[in-house]
């Protein structure tokens, strides 16, 4: 499943890449415009594509399971709601949340672990990198 | 006597108490994020990267620098306890390493494989020093059309190297292009694919997506898999080896040293592909071959002592044409750009600080890596008991602080995270995404190369066969391209990926 789903978004991205390229000013051989390079390189990623979905579909190549994998995908959600949070709540509360979720996926027969480490770890960061490197790190409506 | 008084310049830059400081904290990272698998040099120079913006650009590089061959002496020590290599390029030591380690002689094959780094990372930094003055001068006198059939040659280059087949590699490289013209076009300054966004006028950060490939994609493999640590401590046994260990290794580093820095001086996976070679030809030259793969120290010996030389190799290309050959060196491209410094044939004229600076501190690097890297084995060894489902989460956290600080930007954590997902999702279906970091950076310069041999050609392509520099480097894309299309178009390569 994986094996086709990822040719076949490439070639959606090329196919795509230059139809917005053919909407710049092209310019000439000579004189290339803004959407020349861009309109040449997504062309050659659909064609490349296109190869690679026809392998794809001779070969039968796929990793199913793997794809479904629930572990590594519930952690990359996590981490792409983080940003806002982190805009909302401030670093303090929302790492710790993050870091708690983390924690408690790797190892979920100990909460309070979870709990003790998700603490400590923020702390640590906070002082190491907010007050001794000074890294600017956003505050929420409680100060921290 | 250039290259002498060159030298002399850069150790009155590295010796300063300061920059001793900076190198001392870059190797000692490099080596901590080559025992750590997950978090790579990659990672750990874009981490510490935003706490450079205040010093001097010289004192950065050396300390960035530090951070990337530092991390090919940790990796040693991981392969050799764990049989699990904490960097790519560690991945043959573990053939032996570990097997030495499981018959009690840990400590000799950590030493040899110290001993070895340091010797072969002084001979390729020595090779550096030598080679990149000639190297820049004839740089110097090129132009558009040769710039781009050398850039060109660097990513076919990559895409044939790499271990997820010819193909996938170069629709990866191909991404990597496409990703590098968005933002304000190098010529005219026209928004391309922005789509309003303020954000993407800058284009894409090369950073925050070479962190979430490199950094957080693997972090999420690490979750999928579940790692086990089986670590052989019960006894390193002595760590000093025997006279017949020193003997047998004698070869092999100095061997190992010649082939990594010719193979880092190539574009692509050098690295790695450095420590294979090695491994395979002290194999080949062996009365023993049999011995191979159950504890000799050869084994160890020539593919850490490759791994070191080809980091000292890789910097060539990168200090003297400016073209990154790997994500480490891309990432200390970007560096140098952040700094205002921009490598190529004018930095040892332009910058000798800088080029000569990070040149000396390399060797002064090698020396504390080996005084400093024995004595902390032990807490290395602390460090991967560590279980890694509370290691992981202490790595995406330092990620996600390193992301935000490039540039205070909630979208940079975002951006990292987005491609740390497409990183792991690639892996998951083959794909190497070296190539794409490579063309990223490279992107917008050779598009600028491209269109001006174009402009300088009146529009004829023509202009890239009649030049006869540009012409030999054609020659060269075209025969490489061959070789790629030859290879079953997407299939990857089992040979290297076990390697990997």
């Amino acid at each position: 499943m994986l094996g086709r789903l990822v040719p076949g978004a490439l070639l959606l991205l090329g196919t795509g890449a230059s139809v917005g390229a053919a909407l710049m000013p092209f310019g000439s051989p000579s004189q290339p415009g803004p959407g020349f390079y861009p309109f040449i390189v997504g062309i050659a990623l659909a064609l490349v594509a296109l190869g690679l979905l026809a392998t794809e579909r001779q070969s039968r190549r796929g990793a199913p399971t793997e794809f479904l994998d629930p572990l590594p995908l519930a952690i990359a959600a996590a981490l792409l709601v983080y940003p806002p949070v982190l805009g909302w709540l401030g670093f303090g509360v929302s790492t710790g949340l993050l870091l708690l979720g983390l924690f408690l996926l790797g190892e979920p027969g100990r909460p309070g672990r979870a709990v003790g480490l998700a603490i400590l770890s923020t702390l640590i960061a906070g002082l190491l990198f907010g007050r001794l490197l000074q890294a600017p790190l956003p505050k929420g409506p409680w100060g921290f | 006597m250039e290259i002498f008084q060159g030298i002399l310049t850069g150790f009155a830059v590295a010796i300063t108490p300061a920059n001793l400081g900076y190198c001392l904290v870059g190797v000692l990272v490099g080596t901590l994020v080559g025992v750590l698998p997950g978090l790579g040099p990659v990672a750990a120079i874009a981490l510490l990267l935003p706490t450079t913006f205040g010093i001097s650009s010289a004192s950065a590089v050396i300390m960035l620098a530090g951070i990337f061959y530092g991390a090919q002496y940790g990796g040693s020590t991981t392969s050799i306890l764990a049989n699990i290599p904490g960097e790519a390029t560690s991945v043959m030591t573990c053939l032996d390493g570990y097997q030495m380690a499981r018959q009690g002689r840990a400590g000799p094959a950590l030493a040899i494989a110290a001993l070895g780094s340091f010797v072969a990372g002084t001979l390729g930094v020595l090779a550096l020093t030598l080679a990149a003055p000639p190297l820049a001068r004839l740089a110097i006198r090129a132009g558009a059309p040769e710039l781009t059939g050398l850039m060109l040659l660097g990513l076919v280059l990559v895409a044939y190297l790499s271990r997820a087949g010819g193909g996938r590699a170069i629709a990866m490289a191909l991404v990597g292009l496409l990703l590098g013209a968005v933002g304000m076009e190098p010529i005219s300054g026209f928004q391309r694919y922005t789509f309003g966004s303020l954000e993407l006028l800058d284009g894409i950060g090369f950073l925050p997506v070479a962190m979430g490939l490199f950094g957080i994609g693997e972090v999420l493999s690490s979750f999928g898999r579940g790692a086990k640590r089986e670590l052989v401590t019960e006894t390193l046994g002595s760590l000093w080896p025997t006279r017949a260990d020193l003997r047998a290794s004698a070869g092999p580093t100095f061997r190992g040293g010649v082939l990594g820095f010719l193979c880092g001086l190539i574009p692509g996976p050098s690295v790695v592909i450095a420590t294979v070679a090695s491994y395979a030809l002290e194999r080949r030259l062996s009365r023993h071959p049999e011995r191979f793969g159950t504890g000799a120290i050869e084994g160890v010996a020539g593919p850490e002592s490759a791994n070191n030389a080809a980091a000292a190799g890789s910097l060539v290309p990168l200090l003297t044409l400016g073209l990154p050959s790997s994500p480490p060196t891309a990432i200390l491209l970007a560096a140098l750009l952040l700094h205002g410094v921009t490598p190529g044939p004018l930095l040892m004229t332009r910058h000798p600080d800088v080029f000569w600076g990070v040149i000396a501190s390399m060797y002064i690097g090698n020396l504390m890596l080996l005084v400093l890297n024995l004595p902390l084995v032990g807490l290395f060894v602390r460090i991967l008991l560590v279980p890694a489902p509370i290691l992981l989460p202490l790595i995406v956290l330092v990620s996600l602080i390193g992301a935000y600080s490039l540039a205070n930007s909630l979208t940079d954590i975002f951006v990292m995270t987005l491609f740390g997902l497409l990183g792991y999702l690639l892996r998951k279906a083959a794909y190497d995404t070296t190539p794409l970091v490579i063309a990223l950076v490279l992107g917008p310069m050779f598009e600028t190369a491209l269109r001006q041999a174009l402009i300088m050609g009146h529009g004829s392509p023509l202009i890239f066969l009649t030049r006869p520099a540009s012409a030999l480097f054609m020659l060269a894309v075209a025969i490489v391209i061959a070789l790629t299309v030859a290879s079953p178009l997407g299939a990857p390569d089992t040979a290297s990926s076990a390697a990997r």
